[in-house]
């Protein structure tokens, strides 16, 4: 079982700020499953971070792995 | 004994730190809501030299937490009234207020004359172009940002101890669609959530210039107000982001941050009067404020075509060339120009910089020269 927390704008979308997900390997699947539930996620900027780190690539998950996905913030 | 004797004394600190806080200069790129808590912060322990950058005036929506200001300051120039109350607290302060918004012409003046930038701004342009001239600089730059209740918090351009340093573009390499960026008038904000992310700032300019402790390099930590939690991740280069950032101050002045932010042209106003005159009768300026929304503009002649009814009104944009769409703050009406350039390709469909709340809009003229 995958964790994915929500920040900022994109829980307009997803209403919750965390939520579990099964059956993702990696976190290209885990982003096209987000896009089929959340339709409007698709084409936002933000960031992925997997165990607390920050990706640039593809990056495998595990069964526990914490996902996060991270919008910029520009207010001030 | 002196104001600073409780630091002074703190195990790690002493009067080393000290006199390193005596010959900083700090420069604090708006005197907002993230702005004022931390240069209240910066002033009192002592920072030698803090620049204070903000075109903007104070008016009273600001006033729930920009926490310098009160009812009397409300029209004053912010980095003004800020030195102002600042100086009145502590006499030996050096405060340098740079009454203007930072822009690609003056941001290498400005920022090359301080030691460590915090960027208290509140567009996206702005953040990246304060990013890319901290980089090119080779300046710390100590990032606060907020959304509604939450807030982001980074240390930027620092090497850690491997010398691997990251940037704001590490984190989000381009900015946001105007679309993804909510309306000026649709997102709140409760006060000491800045207050809290201001101080966090200060904090880690206070760890940076003395030394002390272990700055959040190459990390971003994301503050919840309403569960109270902090998130913490790590960040490292994005070689593919670097591309991205001007390799030279010429680069850096011809680069245009608001056009960067979407396809749509942003004019000034002195240019709204230009194509108005240019294209007489085929130049039109809409107001896309809601009609409740004052005051009226009257400045130039307009029409007022609210964005909600934009989709459903647009047979009106027929009979002319040049369509110029102006808001209160221009977030608006860039939305609007996106819409309208769609149906009419063959257009020219210009959104202006700013909108009213720009210091260049004929409103503000007014308003500086004491007729309204």
């Amino acid at each position: 079982m995958i964790t994915v927390k929500v920040f900022g704008r994109l829980t307009d979308y997803t209403i919750k700020n965390e939520f579990n997900l099964t059956g993702v390997k990696d976190t290209d699947q885990l982003l096209k499953t987000l896009f089929n539930k959340y339709p409007m996620l698709e084409g936002l900027k933000f960031k992925v971070s997997v165990d607390r780190k920050i990706i640039n690539e593809n990056t495998a998950l595990h069964n526990g792995s914490e996902v996060a996905i991270l919008p910029p913030f520009s207010g001030g | 004994m002196n104001r600073f004797e409780r630091q002074i004394k703190l195990s790690g600190f002493g009067k080393a730190s000290q006199q390193k806080l005596k010959e900083a200069k700090v420069l604090v790129v708006g005197a907002g809501g993230l702005g004022c808590p931390a240069l209240i912060y910066l002033a009192s322990c002592g920072v030698g030299e803090i620049g204070i950058a903000d075109g903007d005036v104070v008016s009273v929506s600001n006033l729930n937490r920009q926490i310098l200001f009160g009812e009397s300051d409300i029209g004053k120039l912010k980095p003004e009234a800020a030195k102002e109350h600042l100086l009145s607290k502590y006499s030996n302060l050096k405060i340098t207020s740079i009454n203007e918004y930072i822009t690609q012409k003056n941001a290498i003046e400005i920022i090359s004359g301080y030691d460590i930038v915090l960027d208290g701004s509140d567009n996206f342009p702005v953040r990246y172009l304060v990013n890319d001239t901290c980089v090119l600089l080779n300046r710390p730059l100590v990032f606060g940002a907020i959304y509604q209740y939450e807030g982001q918090l980074a240390v930027f351009n620092v090497p850690d101890e491997s010398k691997v340093k990251t940037n704001y573009r590490d984190l989000f390499p381009e900015p946001p669609e105007q679309f993804e960026v909510p309306d000026c008038n649709q997102t709140g904000v409760i006060g000491v959530l800045p207050g809290v992310i201001g101080t966090l700032q200060a904090a880690e300019v206070i760890k940076l210039i003395t030394g002390i402790g272990r700055p959040h390099i190459n990390r971003v930590l994301i503050y919840d107000l309403r569960n109270s939690q902090f998130y913490e991740t790590t960040l490292r280069p994005d070689m593919k982001t670097n591309s991205k950032i001007p390799k030279t101050v010429e680069q850096l002045k011809e680069t245009d941050y608001s056009l960067a932010c979407n396809s749509i042209h942003s004019i000034t106003w002195s240019e709204v009067e230009k194509y108005l005159g240019n294209f007489s009768g085929k130049a039109i300026l809409v107001d896309v404020r809601e009609h409740f929304e004052v005051p009226r503009f009257t400045h130039y002649t307009n029409v007022r075509i609210p964005l909600s009814e934009l989709e459903t009104d647009q047979e009106y944009f027929q009979n002319y060339e040049v369509i110029i769409l102006f808001c209160q703050a221009g977030i608006r009406s860039l939305k609007a120009a996106n819409i309208i350039s769609t149906r009419f390709k063959d257009k020219e469909v210009y959104s202006v910089y700013g909108g009213l709340d720009n210091p260049e809009s004929p409103v503000k003229t007014l308003e500086y020269a004491g007729k309204i």
